[in-house]
């Protein structure tokens, strides 16, 4: 470690390079989209008059918001403005908080159909009034005329009055369980909705109940997103705790903790998580955060091993004995002296198994072990079918984990050659 | 009079006594400092002079109890203002450290956290000052940058220690030292790692900071002629011992010890000053490793007056007759005491078993 502020090298790193540049603003854009997913997709209005033609209105949409909700968009703003304005020592904090919520947040179903589009049809409110979100639908609203509906922009998402498609050689695929083959309905378009057959109806198409593709991309990103941050800063801190303890206190402690990460290195982790999850509760845990911890738990030995040997190297060094000179005491010097400067390779660690915590959770929820249903994320949306027919439901999930995944390995590689000491040489040499 | 004997009436301000220090490792182990005693009085310079290996730093570090892992403090005591500090449990030794005693490292670089500023170094050396609040020690740390002479002490406050050059640096982790006033600073090698001319600069600090606090500074160093323009004693040490101890005045007017005679014939500015343009001398052999001390004096392979009892009586450091210039005390550890001022004038004589 050469100098000063960590953060600071970082943001350096990434701003000087284009690529991890563009993947950093393109997971803030991510991210935001998650944090706003229900000012952007939902099936009530922002607003709408009352028929009663006194003036009067309602605000369905955010009085339908939890508090948990307010508070982390707030946060959100208040992130996106420490990163564009502030002093930047304060973001990962409060980073680290949006990441707490957002994982915690979908847990809580807050966002269930609603039946204003309902009542907005029976005459209750002026219909005229109604300002809809960009996506008219919510995550779980369901409309099963439309089952397996293809992206709309395409032909052959063509549907008659009748419900039947008017071209395009996809014939009615029989149900995988049933075998039944779905007989043609009318497609009901409700209060707020894109007409029938628009583009913007479902531009990614519609699963098996007829859940707009989009709208539950846009919710199922907050678990994806947030797993793999909350998954990585646990696994962090563990991490750092134990290397520390293990580095600097030596003796017994060193070899028992030493041996303790061996053990948990030789468990194969991805059943290990898949045993654990399989006896963890939901009701007392929202499985997103359940999944978080659990990765964290068979994740954290790299980042002890990399902290461990950090401080050994560093628990000698001169600044710190200089410390002692002035009288700090051995637990002072570790935390202000010793661990700021040992940090590096950890938070390079950290930074990848960001992705790769985003990455074991897709997969558990492929499996479906993940969150549960109607809560979507980006590995349960993939499973959603694998009929060959039904390719959007499988793009399009897994462009947007391959997308966000290779995003932040993007960062993470910044993040690496802004800290890794074994790059710093190379570092030197191209100033 | 000199200012040895204006100190010798004050009180002792660091009386080391009889301090030996070995170093257990896996190689086996190691007597690094063997019975030295030296005192630092108030407002006075001590100077402990040696090439490197001689145990100086040890000596000084055991007073700090700041040893490397595998040092420990065998016998002997130092007393500091009347504890001994070498039997206080960490928590005392962490009350005196900082506050009573600073201590200003060889390398500023290295003893500088890199992921702190400069003004944090100075804050946290004041952490422990009673009633300081947070702002008042914010300012504080600019005053005592001030002091030790940073031109923008405010800019510099801000800085990372890599911003600053050298003698910047030094300057900086003076201020951290001198942050509470402390009465005695141990400088170790301060002006090593400078430029010639920073550490004129550095030095000339010292020397108004003594001044200006009355602190003791015990000041470890190889380099004689820091000794000769700051220090008012010397205590030369050799292979772990207290070979020659004397004022200044003194020890470069008429060296007792044939060891410190050679030292002052091998010093570029004595050398050419003093006797013109005559060649440079350094002293053959080398510091023995000490491990594998010879027997009888430790300097005896290197020394040309070397004969006879120096092989196997080992000379103990014993008072002489008091110097002449100074009148002040002094002891040296040497069979042949009485013939090494005049190595000084001499031809050099090659030892006697150069193998």
């Amino acid at each position: 470690m050469a100098d000063g502020r960590v953060l600071a090298r970082v943001a350096a790193s990434i701003r000087a390079r284009p690529v991890a540049r563009a993947a950093a603003l393109l997971l803030l854009f991510f991210y935001s989209l998650a944090v706003l997913a229900p000012l952007i997709a939902n099936d009530r209005p922002y607003f709408v008059r009352d028929a009663s033609g006194a003036g009067g209105g309602r605000w369905p949409l955010f009085e339908s918001l939890s508090r948990l909700e307010v508070l982390l968009i707030v946060l959100w703003f208040l992130t996106l403005a420490a990163l564009l304005f502030g002093r930047r020592r304060w973001v990962l904090a409060v980073a680290l908080l949006v990441a707490l919520v957002f994982g915690a947040a979908p847990g809580r179903a807050t966002l269930a159909p609603s039946d204003w589009k309902e009542r907005i049809a029976a005459g209750e409110f002026e219909a005229q009034s109604a300002v809809f979100p960009p996506i008219a639908f919510g995550f779980a609203e369901t409309n099963l005329a439309e089952s397996y509906r293809p992206p709309t922009w395409l032909a052959s998402a063509e549907i008659s009055d009748a419900g039947a498609y008017v071209r395009g050689p996809r014939a009615p695929v029989p149900d995988p369980v049933t075998g039944v083959v779905p007989a043609p309905s009318p497609v009901p378009v409700r209060a707020g909705e894109p007409a029938r057959n628009s583009a913007w109806r479902h531009p990614l198409g519609a699963d098996s109940l007829g859940r707009d593709v989009l709208a539950r991309l846009l919710y199922g990103a907050r678990v994806s997103l947030a797993v793999g941050l909350l998954s990585a800063a646990a696994l962090f801190a563990l991490g750092v705790l134990v290397g520390a303890a293990a580095g600097y206190f030596g003796g017994w402690i060193d070899l028992l903790l030493s041996r303790g990460i061996e053990v948990v290195l030789c468990f194969p982790a991805f059943f290990l998580v898949l045993l654990v999850l399989a006896s963890a509760d939901p009701r007392v845990l929202p499985p997103a955060v359940s999944i978080a911890f659990v990765i964290a738990l068979v994740g954290w030995p790299s980042v002890a091993r990399l902290v461990r040997a950090e401080v050994l190297r560093l628990r000698d060094a001169d600044f710190v004995v200089a410390a002692r000179a002035l009288g700090a005491s051995p637990l002072r010097a570790l935390v202000a002296h010793v661990l700021p400067n040992a940090l590096g390779p950890a938070i390079v660690a950290a930074s990848f198994a960001v992705g790769g915590g985003a990455l074991v959770e897709a997969a558990l929820s492929y499996l479906g072990f993940g969150v549960q249903v109607p809560i979507p994320s980006w590995g349960s949306l993939a499973s959603e079918s694998h009929h060959a027919g039904h390719w959007w439901l499988q793009l399009f999930p897994g462009l947007a984990i391959l997308v966000s995944v290779a995003g932040y390995n993007l960062v993470g590689e910044a993040v690496r050659e802004a800290l890794d000491p074994r790059l710093a040489g190379r570092r030197e040499g191209a100033r | 009079m000199s200012r040895f004997e204006a100190g010798a009436r004050r009180e002792v301000l660091l009386d080391v006594a009889k301090l030996s220090t070995r170093y257990e490792g896996r190689g086996g182990s190691v007597l690094a400092v063997d019975a030295a005693s030296f005192r630092v009085h108030p407002g006075e310079t001590v100077a402990l002079v040696g090439e490197s290996g001689s145990g100086k730093t040890t000596a000084a570090l055991s007073v700090l109890s700041l040893l490397p892992r595998g040092g420990r403090v065998e016998a002997g005591e130092a007393r500091f203002r009347g504890r001994d500090l070498v039997r206080l449990d960490e928590r005392e030794m962490r009350a005196v450290l900082g506050a009573e005693i600073g201590v200003v490292f060889q390398d500023p670089l290295a003893s500088l956290d890199p992921v702190h500023t400069i003004g944090r170094h100075v804050r946290e050396a004041l952490r422990g000052t009673p009633g300081l609040s947070w702002i008042a020690r914010r300012k504080r740390a600019v005053e005592l940058l001030a002091r030790v002479g940073l031109p923008d002490p405010e800019r510099v406050a801000r800085a990372y220690p890599h911003r600053l050059s050298g003698g910047m640096r030094q300057r900086a982790m003076i201020a951290v030292a001198i942050a509470r006033r402390p009465s005695l600073l141990v400088a170790d090698e301060p002006t090593s790692a400078l430029d010639t001319t920073v550490q004129a600069g550095i030095l000339e600090l010292f020397r108004s900071l003594r001044a200006e606090i009355g602190m003791g500074i015990l000041l470890i160093t190889h380099d004689l002629a820091v000794v000769a323009e700051n220090a008012d004693r010397a205590e030369v040490m050799y292979a772990g011992r207290i070979v020659e101890s004397a004022s200044v005045a003194d020890l470069f007017a008429e060296p007792r010890h044939p060891y410190t005679a050679m030292l002052l014939r091998s010093h570029p500015s004595r050398a050419s000053g003093a006797r013109g343009d005559r060649r440079l001398e350094s002293i053959p052999g080398r510091v023995p490793d000490p491990s594998e001390r010879p027997s009888g004096c430790a300097f005896r392979d290197r020394c040309p007056l070397a004969r006879g009892r120096c092989a196997d009586q080992a000379p103990p450091l014993l008072p002489i007759a008091v110097g002449a210039r100074s009148g002040s005390p002094r002891s040296v550890a040497c069979h042949f005491d009485e013939e090494a001022p005049a190595l000084l004038a001499a031809p050099v004589v090659p030892p006697r078993s150069p193998s």
